[in-house]
């Protein structure tokens, strides 16, 4: 029995084998997990798309029970990752003070990170895309160490999870775009025009710069 | 930690009431600030979502990287609160002639002392007067006397606000059972699922959630239920997910 494998993610994931072996367990292991599909195994590789977010833990535990250990300092990664932390019931100030160390700890691994949703159990999707592969360990890694940052703070968060999404699938799910979808907000899109109103009717003035790259 | 219930209607109605909104894009900002160049520190911002408060001047009051409804609904009212000067009733609420109009305005602004005031001046009894009554007692925290408000009144608005009083108070069960009295709408489907998601019961609010979607699949509650399930890692109808894009 093979005890570890490689897996590189993308919309299409491989999973490279450490060693020698049939890898048709490994994919039946894999399409148990919801997401995985079109699953191909090779010479010491295995291949499956991803149609939704594949969560690794669902992964992991799936092709545990099939007999498999995920290695992660060669489970390899690419673009795109929704990777959730959970920040142990602090307040929501203090998940996005400690962003500010995750964040560019991520970004420093080569790629785009930024904040996807804060739900109101204070668990915090971040979307990361890295440029290259990017190992699970290396993940784990800078969440460990940034939050050794947060600790002094007296704040801490943990890796709940890390999931691989389909490219071109839903994105852009933040908050605000919430806002816009319940209808609610007023946005005024000429600045001239709002700023003339706050002045006018002397009201305080609520900005929201967004992106869509 | 259990959190508060979801409040981004009243986020909603506290910006459009009582601040001027503004959504620019970050390249917009970079290449062409125009008139927000005056608000202090934009010029330092690089990265995207963030949010600034400022006075109408451009003195900067609050800057956050992001930030969920009930904590920038916290800071929104205390930014309020210590700028009285920026605080007062918008248009909207001064053109509402009926007592309870300016009522219902000023709670949607969280504006507790003008709610306080027009409550003074009314002599009617109605149930909508108790139906906000209640709700000005949900959002002081005063679970017990919100409900008394309530005693004895029939009727969607008042089982829906006995709904929200049991969630701030965080009594699940009474809530689910407040729900039940109700008819299955797309708003009443999607707080059942809020209900077990908030008691960390994830599976159910997923079913839960799933059949408010199967029901009214273009009903805004719907759209935030499917919103709800990609928060967990799950993915809701599609078809709803799309039109998030």
């Amino acid at each position: 029995m093979l005890t570890s494998l490689t897996l590189l993610a993308a919309a299409t994931v491989t999973l490279g084998l450490r060693a020698d072996g049939d890898t048709w367990d490994a994919a039946k292991a894999a399409r148990a997990v919801p997401g995985v599909e079109n699953t191909q195994s090779g010479e010491g590789e295995l291949r499956f798309d991803v149609n939704k977010p594949v969560s690794m833990a669902a992964l992991r535990e799936s092709l545990g029970l099939a007999g498999w250990k995920l290695d992660e300092k060669r489970t390899t990664l690419r673009a795109p990752l929704s990777i959730r932390v959970d920040g142990r019931g602090a307040d929501a100030t203090a998940i996005l003070d400690t962003n500010l160390w995750l964040l560019p700890a991520l970004r420093a691994l080569g790629g785009e990170a930024k904040i996807e949703d804060l739900d109101p159990r204070m668990c915090l999707r971040i979307r990361f895309s890295p440029q290259d592969g990017v190992t699970f360990r290396q993940i784990r890694d800078v969440v460990e160490k940034s939050k050794a940052f947060a600790l002094r703070e007296g704040r801490a968060y943990d890796l709940v999870d890390v999931s691989v999404l389909p490219e071109g699938g839903p994105d852009s799910l933040r908050w605000e775009r919430l806002l816009e979808l319940t209808g609610g907000v007023k946005w005024e899109t000429d600045p001239e025009a709002a700023i003339a109103r706050a002045e006018k009717e002397n009201r305080p003035i609520f900005l929201m710069i967004t992106s869509d790259c | 930690m259990r959190a508060v219930p979801l409040s981004e209607n009243d986020l909603i109605d506290l910006l459009n009431l009582r601040f001027v909104a503004i959504s620019f894009d970050l390249k917009s900002v970079q290449t062409n600030p125009g008139a927000l160049r005056r608000i202090e520190k934009l010029d330092k911002c690089f990265s995207a979502p963030q949010i600034f408060v400022a006075k109408p001047s451009g003195k900067l009051l609050y800057h956050t990287l992001m930030a969920g409804a009930p904590s920038l609904i916290k800071t929104l009212r205390c930014v309020l609160s210590k700028n009285p000067e920026l605080n007062h009733p918008s248009a909207e609420e001064e053109k509402a002639p009926a007592a309870l109009d300016r009522l219902e305005l000023a709670l949607r602004a969280m504006d507790r002392k003008l709610a306080e005031t027009i409550i003074a001046g009314i002599q009617e009894k109605s149930a909508r007067l108790q139906i906000l009554r209640a709700r000005l007692a949900r959002r002081l925290g005063n679970t017990e006397e919100a409900l008394q408000h309530l005693d004895g009144l029939d009727g969607v608005d008042a089982g829906l606000e006995r709904v929200a009083v049991q969630m701030g108070g965080r009594n699940w069960t009474d809530a689910e059972a407040a729900l039940v009295k109700l008819e299955a709408t797309p708003q009443v489907r999607y707080l059942r699922g809020l209900i077990a998601y908030l008691q960390r019961d994830d599976d159910r609010a997923v079913d839960l959630w799933s059949k408010a979607i199967a029901a009214a699949p273009d009903d805004p509650w719907s759209l935030r239920a499917s919103w709800k399930m990609f928060a967990l890692g799950m993915i809701g109808d599609s078809h709803v997910t799309e039109s998030l894009r």
